[in-house]
Order: C-alpha cells, then sequence, then structure tokens
C-alpha cells in the first residue's frame, strides 16, 4: 500500500493534469474504493459503473483537494461513498438532495498541522461505536454506508418520525463525546 | 454556559446529519452557508467525515474487472487512441522500417513452414529484441490462413500470447487472437483484415488467458516484427 503521502502526491499531480498519476491513483486505490462502493450498492455492474464515474470525478476535481483539509484516503473514499449513496437513492428513487459535493473547508494553503489532527481523529470510531446502545450504533452504520434517511430509520427501529432524529442524535452526541475523550 | 453548551450540540449534531446526508434540500444548503462562513463548523464536518470515512476503511479491497481502468481513460481522455503498441515499444519501432525496406526478415523463416501449403504470399518473423521468443508466421491470402510456429521461448504460465495486427501508419492494433499453447497452429483471419497484411506488422502481447479483455493489449509487448511479401 501507498502511504498517505504518496496518494496526496498523485491527487496533486493529477490537479496539474498528469495523466500518469491518475494511472498511479487509480492501480493504489481502485480495489479499495471498489470494495467501498460495492458495499454501498450491493450489485456489482452498479458499482462498477459508479466506479468509473468516481475516478472521472476524482480526475476533474483533484485541484479541489488541497483545500478541503481532509486527509488523502478520506477524501477518495467520501467522494465514492456520497457518489454511491446518491446512486442508490435514486434508485431506491428518494428525494433526497444529492450530497455528492464534498465540502471544501478552503481555510486557504494546505496545513501539515490539520493533517495530523485529521489522521489522529481516525481508528477510534469502530471502538466508540461500540459504547451506544446497539440499535444506534447500527443506525448510524445504515446511515453512513446504506444511505438510509430519517423516515427508513423511523420504520426500522420502530420509532416515531417526529422524535427519530433527537433519538439518533442522542447517539451522535454520545458518540463525539467517546471520539473526543 | 448551558445555552452555548446546547448551541454547540446541537451543532455536532448538524455536522454528523450533514455528513450522514440526513439533512434535507433546504437544511442541506443552510448548512452549505453556514460551512462558508463559520470556521467552528466546519471544524465539526471535517471531524466527522473523518471519522465516519475509518468506518469504510475497514471494508475490504475488491478488484475492479480489468477493463475499467481503461473505461475510464476512454471516457475521459475519448479522441486519443490508448497507448499504441510502437510507443510502448521504445527502441523497436526502427526495425519496422529498417528491415522491411531490407526484406532481411525473409532469410531467417523457418524452411518447414509452408511446405504444405506451397509458397506463402507474405511473411513474418515476430521476435523479441534478444530473440528470447520468435514467432514465424505465413500468410496465405486467398485462404486468409495464417500459420504460426513458435521457435524459441515459451507461453508464459497462466498467460496468453496475443498476436496483434499492427498499421505502421497510425499505429493502431486489431486482434488476430490467441497464438496456440503449442508451437504450431494455424489462425484464419477475418476476411475484412486480410487486405491489410501488407507493409504493416505482427506483434505479440502478453495478455490474461483467452486474450485482451478491452480489444487493445494489455500487457507488454513482447516482440514485434514486419510483413513482407516474397
Amino acid at each position: 500500500m501507498n502511504s498517505l503521502t504518496e496518494i496526496e502526491n498523485m491527487i496533486a499531480r493529477m490537479a496539474i493534469g498528469d495523466r500518469r498519476a491518475l494511472t498511479a491513483l487509480y492501480e493504489a486505490t481502485s480495489a479499495k474504493l471498489f470494495g467501498v462502493v460495492l458495499r454501498v450498492l450491493d450489485d456489482r455492474a452498479e458499482a462498477e459503473d459508479a466506479l468509473q464515474e468516481i475516478f472521472v470525478k476524482l480526475w476533474h476535481n483533484a485541484d479541489r483537494y488541497r483545500s478541503n483539509g481532509l486527509s488523502p484516503m478520506t477524501w477518495l473514499i467520501t467522494v465514492a461513498r456520497n457518489h454511491a449513496i446518491d446512486r442508490l437513492r435514486a434508485r431506491r428513487s428518494q428525494r433526497a438532495a444529492p450530497i455528492d459535493e464534498v465540502i471544501e473547508v478552503a481555510d486557504g494553503a494546505p496545513n501539515p498541522e490539520e493533517a495530523v489532527v485529521a489522521a489522529s481523529v481516525r481508528g477510534r470510531i469502530g471502538d466508540c461505536l461500540r459504547t451506544l446502545p446497539p440499535d444506534r450504533a447500527d443506525a448510524i452504520r445504515r446511515c453512513y454506508l446504506g444511505g438510509e434517511a430519517y423516515v427508513d430509520l423511523a420504520h426500522r427501529y420502530d420509532v416515531p418520525l417526529n422524535t427519530i432524529r433527537t433519538w439518533l442524535r442522542r447517539g451522535l452526541l454520545k458518540l463525539r463525546e467517546c471520539l473526543a475523550s | 454556559m448551558s445555552g452555548w453548551d446546547a448551541e454547540r450540540e446541537d451543532d455536532v449534531g448538524l455536522a454528523a446529519e450533514y455528513v450522514l446526508g440526513l439533512l434535507d434540500p433546504a437544511e442541506r444548503s443552510a448548512a452549505e452557508d453556514r460551512l462558508v462562513e463559520d470556521p467552528a463548523f466546519r471544524e465539526m464536518v471535517r471531524d466527522w467525515t473523518e471519522h465516519f470515512a475509518a468506518l469504510a476503511e475497514d471494508i475490504a479491497p475488491v478488484t475492479p474487472p480489468r477493463d475499467l481502468q481503461e473505461r475510464v481513460t476512454r471516457r475521459l481522455f475519448p479522441d486519443e487512441r490508448p497507448a499504441g503498441l510502437l510507443q510502448r515499444l521504445g527502441v523497436w519501432p526502427w526495425l519496422l522500417g529498417g528491415l522491411a525496406a531490407a526484406g532481411l526478415a525473409i532469410l531467417a523463416l523457418g524452411p518447414n513452414l509452408w511446405t504444405a501449403q506451397g509458397t506463402p504470399d507474405l511473411t513474418a518473423r515476430i521476435a523479441a529484441e534478444d530473440d528470447s521468443l520468435v514467432v514465424q508466421a505465413a500468410f496465405d491470402r486467398e485462404t486468409g490462413r495464417l500459420e504460426v510456429e513458435r521457435t524459441a521461448g515459451t507461453v508464459p504460465e497462466g498467460r496468453d500470447l496475443e498476436l496483434w495486427l499492427v498499421h505502421v501508419d497510425d499505429n493502431s492494433t486489431t486482434s488476430l487472437g490467441v497464438l496456440p499453447r503449442d508451437a504450431a497452429g494455424v489462425i484464419e483471419v477475418r476476411a475484412d483484415l486480410i487486405p491489410q497484411f501488407e507493409d504493416n506488422a505482427l506483434a505479440v502481447s502478453i495478455e490474461p488467458l483467452g486474450g485482451s479483455p478491452t480489444g487493445q493489449a494489455t500487457g507488454p509487448v513482447v516482440a514485434i516484427g514486419p510483413i513482407t511479401g516474397l
């Protein structure tokens, strides 16, 4: 596996139109991203189309990566996941706001300190989810990897629609507390 | 103090909902405005994005199908043909011009290649630079029969050798099929390709079993030779 710095370099070179960098990024990350997209869409043909579109998107948006303060794998995974979720929702013909755009938290020049912080916040979410009530943890996973909306959660966990948001938020805040500790 | 905390908690929840994609269109657009103006909110969104992406990092990688990369390239750069065989060959193209002009390749042909069929119209010696792989080819324009005989080298384990017709003028290639695993065999050439043999070249690349899935060489080009008339 390539180091994060190498991946970051590939993205930077893509931003200036270096097609070899696209090839390198594809070789380094396509299996990882395909795994994610396949998990979300659970349909091989659709996942293939999605992955193709994702790399097209990564090529076009590479110049916007540096300003968003995300670690490189997070950026790639988020682009892939959001694209797959939008496709999944279109398939279910849900009317939802597209979430395709990855945030651009433009703070100007990339900041190495931020990248370190970004890397240090990872890796604990699995442990922290285990500290939540199981239905809450399950619901959060379903939102992230299954694209479920509040109406789906209300139905699934048998919580009234007008309180489902409070129900989930309580879980999210507890999660946040654990992640911050 | 508690008011501030409640507000902050609200924002933490909102940031998570934004990242998870739980907001309705109006809320989402309001959150996007906040992102532009509010560094603290921006940081919350960034942190959630990192945390949730870590959930996806546990998912096992799955290798996508071989031709997908090619599909991406074709989609992004539709006007360009895939890297031509000759471009990938580096120093070899001189062989084509040089040998074709001199007609030297004919001398190297094994005599047993066409005894059964009489005299072939066109021949080629498709060879690696160091002759570690040599394929002799003899083509009968009338019947479209292309007799091939591997006189040096082996077919790599778990791979096939694929034979390509190379159009010298524009580097484009057309597959003629996978070479037989036996040393010698016959490839039937499609009728529309028969007129294209003259003055062009043949090349061999290493491909997955069954041949390139894309219609273009995907593996290394290991041998090439000009097609010459007798």
